[in-house]
């Protein structure tokens, strides 16, 4: 019998290769790319200030100290608000909040948009039809607009913003679930597989999903970036956190006022927003060069 | 000619149903907000029930909502808006003034926005390699990343505070006098020949139209320098390039028109973008527009203003895609057949 | 379980009663994209009527084949009988109940499939030995030990052997894939075989040997098999009856060592003219085809061959769609034979 092998590193989830080398391989292949090495280290650092920040941050949150609208200075490297807390540890504090808002927004989206995109593109028909003008007619709408609006009728709160934005995003989601859905669908051992006799359910499960997996890891890393800077939008316009609470938009929003005075209130809280979506976008980048089927070998 | 006939045609039917939904959703939405805007109305003091409820049968509240709903949409299509919760105004004039202030913004960061994004994108595409290139990727990247708001306030403190050459906000210096013709600041000024109005105006309208152009000119210069690379390398350039023809000219010629397909289509669908940018971005610079409109009706559940804001903003969008979809057969032969 | 039984068949009775038939099936597909304008003019929707009005029979231990060119609908009629493509018209009934009415798994257990794509039909991301389990698994056969064991068994009667059970398909070559789905097919012990095209896409030295092990297993395991394919030679050399199809219908139907010596549909004719290598014995009418193929979407009315008919009588090809006919012991759709006695129903059974 011959015995032939496909010559050529395989793609990432091809061939016969164990999950584990294939995490391997496609983090060397990440490891390549400068700028998606910077979203990720400065992702992790981000990430640990955000779980240790209590023990970073030299203040709490409300805490008053000596003096009002204070510039930088050694003691508070952010310098002082309008109330008297220190900025640098609001700053911190406000990277744990920005990022469960960022990871819960998405978890909506994510969940909700995967599953009304899989039944839409496995069972088709009408349902698929009507589905899919729907979240066109969603798409449609400039998606800050959505989330104002949604953040409206909900109430002013930092969990409605959540939820809103959340929303805003799950058609998205559906469309990158259903495509990969009707892709998957469609190959030929699928069809040999409902064939032999396996359900739907078990299809989708062993079948589409792991080919969601890659465009989906990729949206949702780019996804969080822009729901980190959605909160801060909704809380800037008054919708979502609300102050006190040390949420970089809503210390942005506190900041407008004394911009002529003390500007320094407005870099840093900006800064970090604006970092924080930076590095997930190219993280999200890097990940989607690795796991895009076109820079497959 | 059938062909597109009949494609416009449900292009159009389709954008009708969906204003159709839009309004019906913005409508329930609405009803939907917490908080009951005759309190609000009434300043909030403890009045009486009967007070209220006579108040609410004068404005309609009353009624079920899908009689609400039906006489709404009846009034919208002989344009009117009804009256604003807070001042008893009508709503579509103030709306449609707000709407010229921040046309004329969006007009100005369009401008801004594609003229740069598309020279950029261009230059970097044919130096692909360069430092302007890696640059131009590096910043169109971090445009994209990059929150509008905050961006518009370092611009604040660096060109306002900090060199005092542009104001902070708002539209016009409370010295100037500008008499009112069009309802379009800039426009008027022009009319009345009346030079400082003019700067003054202009110099407001600065900051918040590069502060709302960025994102776009970002995604636009990407898209642009991509669209560039990809028809560059096609062959009807090569053979421009082997009859003769300078570089430059096959740029301008042949380059150009096919690159700009997909940029023209950006273009026009970042519409919604400005729409959506234009709310924080007003509200940044006190730029009297629909934008900033809204959010303050938001905010005190003024529903009218609301509706008719939300309406607005839908026709346009809706407007915008369709025109971009039709025009998209028209300019790309490859798509009419 | 699988049983390596002896040349000898089982009880002639009760499989005689085992039948696998397609009544009066069609598929259509409507065209999307026409609905809205189409129906302001009051026109109807156009479809494409890709199987129109088949009926067609498959016996257990019997090898039917259905010949035609690509595009004639031979493989939508294939899935119609394992329910991989509903039927919009007509029903496939299984000894008698549709298979619309039975149970999933049941049906799976009596009725397989091998497809046309070696490449593509199985999962590159399960070895050789998973791939055949599954079927198993699915149906919730035996343990893990015992599955492996019938796996293993499987893989060894297609030719294979225990040391392929670890591979992945891609280390596999053409031939040996379609041995792995045929083997995945058959685990199940279904009575009934549908066969797409499995060597079209093979070389032709190994086709030999893949249409070898078909043919030894339908006699082994005393299946019933559809085998559907565009090679007259290959069709001529395997199978019992044949079933010759054009543009969704069914011309001609017959023993095939008839139907080769004496063609009866126009089309029959012009096909085995137009094959490179005549089979021996066959008459081969110089009638080349001419034209093209209609599309499926606006079928000519009437016989669905007279755009392109040799023999074309007149007026009556262009608007009558002709009934089947006997002749002969073969069932034909053609003008030509209308002196001859209409065919019996489909209950009725072929010959």
């Amino acid at each position: 019998m011959t015995h032939q092998t496909i010559g050529a590193v395989p793609a990432v989830g091809a061939g016969g290769k164990s999950f584990t080398t294939q995490l391997r391989i496609a983090f060397s292949r990440l490891a390549e790319r400068k700028s998606a090495m910077f979203g990720l280290i400065f992702l992790i650092l981000l990430a640990l200030l955000a779980i240790f920040a209590p023990l970073i941050a030299p203040y709490e949150a409300d805490e008053f100290t000596s003096g009002v609208l204070v510039g930088p200075s050694w003691e508070h490297p952010f310098g002082i608000d309008q109330i008297g807390r220190d900025v640098f540890s609001r700053v911190i504090l406000g990277s744990r909040i920005s990022l469960s808002v960022g990871f819960l927004a998405v978890s909506i989206s994510l969940v909700f948009g995967v599953t009304l995109g899989v039944l839409a593109g496995y069972y088709r028909g009408w349902l698929d039809n009507a589905f899919m003008r729907l979240m066109d007619v969603v798409m449609a709408m400039p998606y800050v607009l959505l989330a104002v609006l949604i953040a409206a009728v909900l109430g002013p709160s930092l969990q409605n913003g959540i939820i809103a934005i959340g929303i805003v995003r799950i058609p998205r989601f559906a469309r990158v679930a259903r495509a990969a859905t009707i892709a998957t669908a469609r190959l030929q051992y699928v069809e040999a597989a409902r064939c032999i006799g396996a359900s739907d359910k078990r299809i989708i499960l062993r079948e589409v999903m792991p080919n969601i997996l890659g465009p989906l890891v990729v949206y949702s890393t780019l996804s969080l970036g822009e729901a980190i800077l959605a909160a801060a939008v909704l809380s800037f316009l008054g919708l979502g956190a609300q102050p006190p609470t040390p949420e970089w938009g809503a210390m942005l929003q506190e900041a407008q006022r004394y911009l002529t005075t003390a500007p320094f209130l407005s870099i840093f809280p900006g800064l970090f927003v604006f970092v924080t979506v930076l590095s997930f976008n190219l993280l999200g980048d890097g990940l989607r060069d690795i796991l895009d089927p076109k820079s497959r070998g | 000619m059938k062909r597109v006939l009949s494609t416009v045609l449900s292009r159009l039917l389709n954008s009708l149903v969906v204003l159709l939904l839009l309004s019906i959703l913005v409508f329930a939405f609405m009803r939907a907000i917490p908080g009951d805007p005759v309190v609000t109305m009434m300043g909030g003091e403890s009045i009486s029930q009967e007070a209220i409820h006579r108040l609410r049968e004068e404005m309609g509240l009353n009624r079920p909502y899908y009689v609400q709903y039906l006489s709404w949409l009846g009034n919208v299509a002989h344009g009117d808006f009804g009256q604003s919760l807070q001042s008893r105004d009508p709503v579509l004039p103030i709306l449609v003034d707000r709407l010229k202030a921040t046309a004329e913004l969006a007009i100005l960061a369009t401008l801004l926005g594609s003229i740069f994004g598309v020279v950029a994108g261009t230059i970097a595409a044919i130096r692909k390699g360069s430092w302007f290139d890696s640059a131009t990727m590096f910043l169109t990247l971090s445009g994209i990343s990059l929150p509008v708001f905050w961006f518009g306030m370092i611009l604040i403190v660096v060109f306002s505070v900090y060199f005092n050459i542009f104001p902070t906000g708002g539209m016009v210096s409370y010295s100037t006098e500008l008499t009112r013709v069009t309802g379009f600041a800039l426009l008027d000024s022009i009319l009345t020949l009346n030079r400082e109005a003019f700067i003054d105006v202009f110099s407001h309208m600065v900051l918040p139209a590069v502060t709302l152009a960025t994102a776009p000119a970002a995604l636009i210069a990407r898209t642009t320098r991509a669209s560039v690379l990809e028809v560059i390398n096609e062959d009807y350039v090569n053979a421009g390039l082997a009859r003769g023809l300078s570089f430059p000219m096959v740029v301008a010629r042949h380059v150009m028109r096919n690159a700009l397909i997909p940029v023209v289509t950006i273009i026009g669908l970042e519409i919604g973008v400005y729409l959506g940018g234009s709310i924080v971005t007003e509200t940044l610079f006190s730029w009297p527009g629909l934008g900033r409109h809204m959010m303050q009706a938001i905010l005190a559940n003024d529903y009218p203003v609301v509706q008719g804001a939300i309406i607005i903003y839908a026709v346009i969008i809706v407007f915008v895609n369709l025109m971009v979809d039709i025009s998209y057969g028209f300019i790309d032969p490859r798509v009419r057949q | 379980m699988i049983m390596q039984t002896s040349a000898a068949p089982a009880a002639a009775t009760t499989q005689n009663d085992e039948v696998l038939e397609a009544r009066n099936v069609s598929v259509s597909f409507p065209v999307r994209g026409h609905s809205i304008w189409s129906l302001n003019r009051g026109r109807e929707i156009p479809a494409v009527r890709a199987v129109q009005g088949v009926n067609l029979s498959v016996r257990r231990g019997e090898m039917v084949g259905i010949a035609g060119e690509s595009g004639c609908g031979k493989s939508t009629l294939a899935r119609t009988f394992v329910r991989l493509q509903p039927a919009t018209g007509g029903s496939v009934t299984l000894s008698g109940t549709p298979i619309d009415n039975l149970r999933a798994l049941d049906l799976r257990e009596q009725v397989q499939m091998v497809f046309q794509d070696p490449y593509n039909s199985l999962n590159p991301r399960r070895t050789a030995g998973t791939i055949i389990m599954e079927s198993l698994v699915v149906h919730n056969r035996g343990t893990s030990a015992e599955r492996r064991r019938l796996a293993v068994q499987m893989l060894e009667r297609v030719g294979l052997t225990e040391a392929h059970f670890d591979r992945y398909p891609h280390e596999f070559s053409g031939g040996q894939r379609q041995r792995i789905a045929i083997a995945r097919a058959l685990i199940l012990d279904p009575k009934f075989l549908v066969l797409d095209e499995p060597t079209s896409a093979l070389d032709v030295s190994v086709q030999a040997k893949i249409i070898a092990l078909i043919e030894d297993l339908r006699r082994h395991l005393r299946l019933g098999c559809l085998f559907i394919s565009h090679d007259l030679n290959l069709i001529g050399y395997l199978v019992d009856r044949l079933a010759v199809m054009y543009l969704g219908r069914i011309v001609e139907t017959g023993p095939v060592e008839r139907i080769f010596a004496n063609p009866l549909h126009p089309y029959t004719v012009a096909l085995m003219a137009a094959t490179p290598k005549p089979v021996a014995g066959a008459q081969t009418d110089r009638a080349p085809l001419e034209g093209e193929i209609p599309s499926n979407v606006r079928v000519p009315k009437g016989c669905p061959f007279h755009t392109r008919c040799a023999k074309r009588i007149g007026e009556i090809c262009d608007t009558v769609l002709p009934a089947p006919r006997m002749v002969d012991d073969r069932e034909v759709r053609c003008h030509l034979y209308n002196e001859a006695p209409i065919a019996p129903a489909p209950n009725g059974g072929l010959a």
